[in-house]
C-alpha cells in the first residue's frame, strides 16, 4: 500500500508526454500483462452473480448506464465549442490532474483497479459466497 | 452540460448502493469485474481498457 502510494505520488510529478511518465505508467501496464499472463487460466469459466430470486439480468443496470455514460461522451466530444461547455471524460481528468495530489490518487485508484482486475480473473478452486458469484460454465 | 455528468455520477453511486442491498436485481460492482475478468473475450476487452485509459490520462 505505502510503495503503491510512493508510487503514484512520482507519477504524478511527471509532465504528460515526457519519457518520465511514459516510463511510470508503462511499468504497471507491463506488470499487469505479466500478473494477468500468469495467474489467470487459459481457458477461464466464466463466473456469473448469483441472481436474486426474482432477477434474471444482475447486469442489465450495468450495461445501461454503461452505454448513456458512452452515449454522452460521443456527443460532448462531437458537438462543436468548447470543452468548458461540452466537457469530456478526458477534459475532466485534465482538470483533475493539474494538482498533483490528486493526480496521485487517480494513479493510485487505477493502480488499485488493476490489481482488482487481475484478482478478479484467477483462477480459484472453492468458490466464495461473500461476494456473491458462483461459478458457472458458459 | 456538466450537470448531465453529475447526474450520471449520482446514478452510478446510486447503483453502488443498490446492489449492496439485499435481494436486488442488480450485481454487485464486484461481481460484474469477475464476470468481466473471467470471460474469454471480455477479459482482454477489460485489460486493454485498463490499459488504454491509464496510458490516456497519465502519459499521453
Amino acid at each position: 500500500m505505502l510503495v503503491g502510494a510512493g508510487y503514484a505520488l512520482a507519477a504524478a510529478t511527471t509532465s504528460p508526454f515526457s519519457w518520465q511518465a511514459d516510463l511510470l505508467t508503462a511499468i504497471p501496464i507491463g506488470v499487469l500483462a505479466v500478473a494477468a499472463v500468469m495467474r489467470w487460466p487459459a481457458r477461464p469459466r466464466v463466473r456469473v452473480a448469483e441472481p436474486a430470486a426474482h432477477a434474471t439480468h444482475p447486469y442489465r443496470a450495468w450495461v445501461v448506464l454503461l452505454a448513456v455514460v458512452a452515449a454522452w461522451e460521443i456527443v460532448q466530444y462531437a458537438a462543436p465549442g468548447s470543452r468548458a461547455l461540452h466537457p469530456t471524460l478526458s477534459s475532466m481528468a485534465d482538470a483533475v490532474d493539474r494538482s498533483e495530489l490528486r493526480k496521485a490518487a487517480v494513479f493510485f485508484v487505477w493502480m488499485w483497479l488493476g490489481v482488482a482486475i487481475v484478482r478478479a480473473g484467477a483462477a480459484r478452486t472453492p468458490v466464495s459466497e461473500t461476494d456473491g458469484v458462483t461459478g458457472e460454465t458458459a | 452540460m456538466y450537470a448531465v455528468w453529475a447526474v450520471l455520477a449520482v446514478a452510478l453511486f446510486g447503483a453502488v448502493l443498490w446492489s449492496r442491498a439485499s435481494d436486488v436485481s442488480i450485481a454487485r460492482p464486484s461481481a460484474v469485474l469477475e464476470r468481466l475478468a473471467s470471460g474469454p473475450v471480455l477479459r482482454v476487452v477489460l485489460v486493454v481498457g485498463w490499459m488504454f485509459a491509464g496510458w490516456h490520462l497519465f502519459a499521453r
